[in-house]
């Protein structure tokens, strides 16, 4: 990727909102590259922080194994989404393992060359307060549905969460543009693998979704998804 | 407003570019201020889910963008 290109990535990544062209050619100058193919990772959880990531193309699961061996899906990231960076700030090793969920590409940073852009640019500080101050968001509404809600709920909640993030608009619905296993939404909404399997049953029986056709689910009647949500 | 077609927009470009017509969702009983689809649903559909006259409803909208607190 030549510098041009790079610039014209950085443009829409939130991180790097409101710098000039100066900034955005210091920050694609300063920029490393690196490519994942589908099913590899980017880092392992535990390693130490050398780079935060920005996700050029592609998609990527987020994936932390707990202490007793369990496996939890954190969010799923698409092309604009920084990765590493609270671990790269805080100075503590990778908390998740980025799994490539298609072939995608990075731009990185190691941690003296970020620390040195916030300094001169004090704009990607600020804007990364505001990415991470998002992200927290989304986990208290995740913690108060797995504290509140009934699994069916959870699982639509997560489904119109991903699509109000990532999806396409089709012809017959909402797509979620990247493949999403079953065990992915278990994992997402704390239920069983069984249990997601039997709810998106049930929704692909009454044409609510479309989960079975490929490996990227579309949303075939969302309003309908956002009534079993509880949110209309 | 000038003449804009609502039939084009989806619902959350409308909120952002004229807040003030969340009000007129409300009135309706409509939930589309803050639903997680609405940059997906043009107001025609949306009219469609809720069972509401989509004409009446555009009609709405418009004065809401046009009034001068807009």
């Amino acid at each position: 990727m030549d510098t041009s290109s790079r610039i014209e990535l950085l443009r829409a990544v939130p991180l790097f909102g409101g710098l000039e062209r100066a900034g955005l050619e210091a920050v694609a100058d300063a920029a490393r590259e690196q490519t994942a193919a589908k099913g590899e990772t980017l880092f392992e959880q535990g390693d130490e922080a050398t780079h935060g990531h920005v996700l050029g193309w592609g998609h990527v699961r987020l994936d932390q194994v707990t202490a007793d061996g369990q496996n939890i899906v954190l969010r799923h990231m698409g092309p604009g989404d920084m990765i590493g960076f609270v671990a790269v700030l805080r100075r503590m090793p990778f908390p998740a393992t980025p799994v490539a969920l298609e072939d995608s590409q990075t731009l990185s940073w190691s941690a003296p060359r970020f620390g040195e852009l916030m300094a001169t640019y004090p704009a990607i500080a600020r804007n990364a307060i505001d990415v991470v101050g998002g992200r927290i968001e989304e986990l208290q509404q995740r913690l108060q549905e797995v504290a509140t809600q009934r699994v069916e709920q959870r699982i639509a909640a997560t489904l119109l969460r991903l699509a109000n993030q990532t999806g396409r608009r089709v012809e017959d619905g909402i797509e979620i543009p990247f493949p999403l296993s079953r065990q992915d939404l278990a994992e997402m909404t704390a239920t069983t693998l069984h249990t997601v399997s039997r709810t998106l049953s049930a929704w692909d029986h009454d044409g609510i979704v479309e989960s079975r056709r490929s490996s990227h689910l579309v949303i075939r009647q969302p309003h309908r998804l956002v009534q079993i949500a509880g949110q209309a | 407003m000038p003449d804009i077609d609502l039939s084009t927009m989806t619902v959350a470009q409308l909120l952002r570019r004229w807040p003030e017509t969340v009000r007129v969702f409300l009135d309706y009983k409509m939930n589309c201020p803050a639903c997680p689809i609405a940059p997906f649903m043009t107001i025609d559909e949306a009219a469609g889910e809720y069972g509401v006259d989509a004409d009446a409803l555009t009609r709405d909208l418009m004065r809401a963008a046009r009034s001068p607190d807009g």
